[in-house]
């Protein structure tokens, strides 16, 4: 069967071994990025993916976001959510009808 | 008749621009109930009607995962607005659609408002209005430039319209039939509720059950239907076994399918879209095996820029520091009455050698912080960050610790402030400390005088070897540390939004580089000025008895001597076991860039105060200095610097050509200058001198001062870099970290200059 094109946008993260852009993710599934962008927002909504904003300033010496001249600014890259990032088991929450997802 | 409208939209989106632009001063602003969210209202009048409207939250989607999403999704279900008015970004439309898409299937009569037009046009993004509302089954699509009131009235037209009269055959998204079938049994059983098919739609509940929806079920429990319950999971049962995935995926995967249908129908992307030059370029320097080479050679480059570029312009300020400006200084003493004295003395060769010693390197970072705000600004940065991600995951870390590290190039200090991006406690302490490995600004003045004083025109391989030493010892030690105190699982890999290369900005790279070199010059006049105070009194103290008086004291009888001269054997092994190393090494504690100026103070004061005292006769008249032709040779030279420097630029390409094995190409000389092998400074020939005495012959001095070198890339670093890894790690950390670099730097040192002699001796 045919993973449906959002499962596949999870599994490129769950199968993949060296980091990717979102281009190539695109690219390899066949859709926009635009589309990829609001997939990969429903698994971070689902809390199967984690964005991170990269912060721009450290907060420490008053200066503003984004004034600081000794951070760099990088865009927001996107993480498959792991046993050992958050500590308990996604799998381990079960559906409300008692079959596992 | 009384309205109601209410707006909706992702975050964003110019919603309440749009909002204002409606109610103008006519808003009412407080909380909705039993949240801190703020709910604002307001009011317009069009023609007879007077219509409420209502600003709801900006959200992505009508999930229950945020208060945001379940107060608009409850206020449309409960309040049953007249019509929704959704405003999207055009520039941004098919990720704002899986909004518009859910509140379709609400079945409440819609509005699109299609902002940002403007925006989306000049990224060559054009929308078929017309045709979206085509198809979409006729619902109304306004296009609009919110912050120019640009759409408004035809907006307000289509309120009046669909409150009238909306449209009937909307479309919604259809489907598989599977999937559909289910949905359409479960709607025609929660009809058959009447306490359910009061308030909720029901094939929008049905859906809302079969996508698990916290709040459905516990609606659905609530009103005690566990026989709809039990049919729900049954449906989900049977979707997964026909499909094997679970029907909330299908579901949100059909809206994603419906949207980019939509999409395909009713915009125009730019031509040139499909392969940008952005992507061809990312082809090759994020390549597997390219990458990192492409890597190393544009920081090669940056360094060929920093160290060689710069240099006419370091050559212009130490000549205006250490002969004009002290030549001024001491006729000015002179005139007040105080030329030949200890003052004298204090501003010669305390002040002016040591903060002056330090200002002579302004040049050389001001070029290096420009070459790397170039690449920041270009965008090659984050493809940098990208490639050594298959390096840092060696070590067991996320590529995104690279991030503090490239800061780290530039300070130590928000190198390990920058660390909080990463959420795991153990990643965050071991890229912080290796972070401490990345060499610092601060530490380029060394490298340029060592490269400079024993290596001539090769001055900047040492340079070069010196960021790649940091970056090989932070992967090496990574790698331990990964394996034995920090063991665990490799992260899993990142997905990184590119964004397309661009023409650095002048005026961002110039400003960018001018606030961080600034911190350096302010280095300079605080605390690199009162230490090299405190240093020249500690030189000019005798330590005991029998030594020479105050001001006339060999340096190495002087309290500083004599203190630096007990740590100095300690160095012997790694070549450079001088009281004036250690002594200088010392100060580096404090802020490295100190290691230069003391050093300017030990080995050049002296010498200075006796050149001085020579040329008394001439500069003790002021009347014999010439401010203003001093000024006017002064700028003529720095005018012939800028020259050399454009001259230094163009053989960065033949010096990069000549890598490659067999490379003989020779470099530019624009002006006839004949290549000299020169003492260029005082304080590059005394180092000589120095160091062929302590490293036993001169033969080994230029490994002692690679090994001198070595030392300060890899020893604890600053005051305020230590204090930040207290405060982020706390003490235990913090102490752990200055006695492991302390041992490493020592003993990495010791290693390079045995192993350098055996070699090369």
């Amino acid at each position: 069967m045919t993973k449906s094109t959002l499962s596949q946008v999870l599994t490129a993260f769950e199968d993949n071994r060296e980091p990717l852009t979102m281009n190539q993710i695109a690219g390899r599934l066949g859709i926009s990025i635009p589309r990829l962008e609001g997939m990969i927002q429903y698994w971070v909504r689902k809390g199967r993916l984690r964005e991170n904003v990269n912060r721009t300033d450290c907060g420490t010496c008053g200066r503003g976001e984004g004034e600081c001249p000794f951070t760099l600014e990088l865009p927001r890259t996107y993480e498959l959510v792991t046993e050992d990032s958050i500590g308990i088991s996604l799998m381990s929450m079960g559906s409300s009808c008692g079959h596992k997802k | 008749m009384t309205v109601t409208i209410a707006l909706a939209g992702n975050p964003n989106v110019g919603k309440s621009t749009i909002f204002n632009a409606l109610t103008g001063s006519r808003q009412h602003v407080g909380n909705w109930p039993g949240k801190t969210v703020a709910k604002k209202e307001g009011t317009l009048t069009i023609g007879e009607d007077d219509i409420l409207v209502v600003d709801l939250p900006g959200t992505y989607s009508l999930t229950a995962y945020s208060v945001e999403e379940i107060i608009t999704r409850d206020f449309i279900i409960n309040d049953r607005p007249t019509a929704v008015i959704t405003v999207v970004d055009a520039s941004n439309l098919e990720r704002n659609l899986y909004l518009v898409a859910q509140l379709i299937e609400l079945e409440v009569p819609v509005i699109i408002v299609l902002n940002m037009t403007d925006i989306a046009e000049s990224r060559g993004l054009f929308i078929d209005a017309d045709k979206l509302s085509a198809e979409l089954g006729g619902i109304p699509v306004i296009e609009a430039v919110g912050n120019r009131n640009l759409g408004l009235e035809q907006l307000k037209e289509a309120i009046i319209q669909v409150s009238k009269n909306p449209p009937a055959a909307v479309k919604r998204p259809r489907y598989d039939d599977l999937l559909q079938i289910e949905i359409e049994d479960l709607g025609r059983e929660i009809a058959g509720h009447p306490s359910l098919a009061a308030t909720y739609y029901p094939n929008w509940l049905a859906t809302k059950l079969l996508e698990e929806d916290p709040a459905a079920i516990e609606l659905v429990s609530a009103n005690g239907s566990k026989g709809l319950m039990a049919n729900v999971c049954a449906a989900q049962e049977r979707i997964a076994q026909a499909t094997g995935e679970d029907a909330e995926i299908l579901i949100a995967d059909r809206r994603y399918e419906f949207i980019g249908d939509i999409i395909d129908a009713v915009q125009e992307r730019p031509s040139h879209s499909v392969v940008t030059l952005s992507d061809r370029i990312d082809d090759v320097v994020t390549h597997r095996f390219l990458g990192l080479p492409i890597f190393l050679l544009i920081m090669w480059t940056v360094f060929q820029f920093t160290a060689n570029v710069s240099a006419p312009y370091l050559d212009w300020v130490g000549g205006f520091v250490n002969e004009t400006v002290s030549g001024w200084a001491v006729a000015l003493l002179t005139a007040v009455g105080l030329g030949g004295t200890w003052v004298s003395a204090l501003v010669t060769d305390g002040i002016i050698a040591g903060v002056g010693g330090v200002l002579v390197f302004v040049p050389v970072l001001l070029f290096l912080y420009m070459a790397l705000g170039l690449l920041e600004d270009s965008g090659y940065m984050t493809r940098a960050a990208f490639v050594m991600d298959r390096f840092m995951r060696l070590m067991g870390l996320h590529g995104k610790s690279f991030l503090p590290m490239i800061v780290g190039f530039g300070c130590t200090v928000p190198a390990i402030y920058a660390t909080r991006s990463l959420e795991n406690e153990k990643d965050r302490k071991l890229t912080g400390f290796l972070a401490t490995f990345m060499s610092c600004g601060a530490r380029l003045p060394v490298y340029i005088l060592f490269g400079a004083a024993f290596f001539g025109a090769s001055s900047v391989n040492l340079v070069f070897a010196m960021y790649l030493l940091g970056i090989g010892i932070a992967l090496a030690v990574g790698f331990a540390f990964k394996h034995t105190v920090y063991k665990g699982k490799q992260p899993a890999p990142f997905v990184m939004e590119m964004p397309s290369y661009r023409i650095p900005h002048p005026l961002d790279v110039w400003r960018q580089t001018w606030e961080r070199t600034k911190g350096f010059i302010r280095n300079a006049g605080t605390i690199i000025l009162a230490v090299s105070v405190i240093f020249w009194f500690l030189m000019a103290i005798p330590a005991h008895a029998g030594a020479g008086s105050f001001n006339d004291v060999d340096p190495a009888d002087s309290i500083f001597g004599t203190v630096s001269g007990a740590v100095a054997p300690v160095f012997s092994p790694a070549g450079f076991g001088s009281w004036q190393a250690s002594g200088s090494l010392l100060g580096g504690f404090l802020a490295k860039e100190i290691i230069v100026s003391s050093m300017n103070q030990i080995y050049v004061g002296s010498d200075q105060l006796a050149v001085t005292s020579d040329q008394l006769a001439v500069t003790s008249d002021p009347s014999t200095v010439d401010f203003a032709g001093d000024m006017k040779d002064a700028l003529v030279s720095f005018g012939q610097a800028g020259l050399l420097t454009l001259q230094e630029m163009a053989n960065i390409l033949p010096r990069t050509l000549n890598l490659v094995p067999g490379g003989q190409l020779a470099e530019f000389n624009f002006f006839g200058q004949e290549e000299v092998v020169e003492d260029t400074s005082s304080l590059q020939s005394a180092l000589v001198a120095s160091f062929s005495q302590s490293a036993g012959s001169p033969a080994a001095a230029p490994i002692a001062a690679v090994a001198f070198t070595v030392f300060v890339l890899l020893y604890v670093p600053c005051m305020s870099a230590v204090s930040a890894m207290r405060q982020e790690f706390g003490s235990r950390w913090m102490f752990a970290q200055i006695g492991f670099t302390l041992f490493l730097a020592w003993f990495t040192a010791v290693l390079v200059f045995q192993i350098g002699k055996l070699i090369f001796l």
